[in-house]
């Protein structure tokens, strides 16, 4: 404390030093507030209702299609409803709502996102959706997904001021169990077909070019 | 150049006594910490980051008021050096 810069020096090692108590204390708090008064791991609900699957056939390699072969592309639209507010403390940022399913694949348990959001504030956290589209097209890297029964799932994730995030699932209630219908084997012929005409006629065009 | 900094560097040590270095640790260090606990406590009852951040704030600036500048009353108990004696037996 002699001179001017140690004086300084000392008081801002000591003003971060404190603040570190400060993050701590944050942290642990808004902690406390998820459990108290109601856990919001537990009893976070959310309603889902008519989840109707439609079916494309992509043979674009940016939509799963490997060596020209049509790769089934599903999108969902639904109904969601879930209210988040319980989810915003002094320390919560924004939060971040993604609806997944999961499906059998080969004997191994997939996990594929539909649909996901971002709530930036607490006016924003009552999610009511009609009829929404799915935002990602969805693909299963080995087979088709006709036939697969997906199992719906509606997840948040916590993105604080400060401290690590905090995941968590929605208690979801609704008929979220939807099997994808399979494809009709003529049709399929029939859609690989058309899909092989148009391939003709691309190329056809390249060579007009 | 460097003469001159050299220069500015003597001219910025601007000391305080004993007693006062000890009292302005000490002042820094109570003003910091109920500063910063104060600050917890009302962002938590107003549920606001923003508000702890502003109270931690100010409590930094005015500590940095209260103990950085050299001011007079932290200098009125300099150390006393023996004065020299001339030699006079050789």
């Amino acid at each position: 404390m002699f001179s001017l810069t140690q004086r300084f020096q000392v008081v801002s090692n000591q003003a971060i030093t404190f603040s570190l108590v400060i993050i701590a204390f944050v942290v642990a708090s808004s902690w406390i507030q998820l459990l108290y008064p109601s856990n919001v791991f537990q009893n976070t609900t959310s309603a889902i209702a008519n989840v109707t699957p439609s079916m494309t056939l992509r043979t674009s390699r940016y939509y799963g299609s490997q060596n020209g072969k049509p790769k089934e592309n599903v999108r969902v639209s639904f109904d969601l409803e879930s209210d988040f507010s319980p989810l915003f403390n002094w320390n919560t940022k924004q939060i971040f709502v993604y609806l997944t399913a999961n499906y059998n694949s080969s004997g191994s348990i997939n996990e594929v996102t539909f649909w996901d959001d971002i709530i930036t504030s607490k006016d924003k956290a009552l999610v009511q959706l009609k009829n929404a589209k799915s935002k990602y097209t969805v693909w299963d890297l080995e087979s088709g997904l006709s036939g697969k029964e997906l199992d719906f799932k509606l997840h948040w994730n916590i993105q604080p001021w400060v401290g690590p995030l905090v995941y968590g699932e929605t208690d979801i209630s609704g008929d979220h169990k939807l099997t994808v219908e399979a494809r009709k084997k003529n049709t399929e012929s029939g859609d690989a077909e058309k899909v092989s005409k148009r391939k003709k006629k691309r190329t056809k065009k390249q060579k007009v070019n | 150049m460097s003469a001159i900094l050299d220069e500015i560097q003597k001219f910025l040590v601007l000391p305080i006594d004993f007693p006062s270095q000890k009292r302005t640790f000490e002042l820094q260090q109570n003003i910091l910490l109920i500063g910063a606990i104060a600050a917890s406590i009302y962002g938590f009852l107003t549920q606001s980051l923003y508000n702890t951040l502003i109270c931690y704030g100010v409590t930094f600036v005015v500590t940095l008021l209260l103990v950085v500048p050299p001011y007079p009353f932290y200098n009125k108990q300099k150390l006393q050096w023996v004065q020299p004696k001339l030699a006079t037996n050789l």
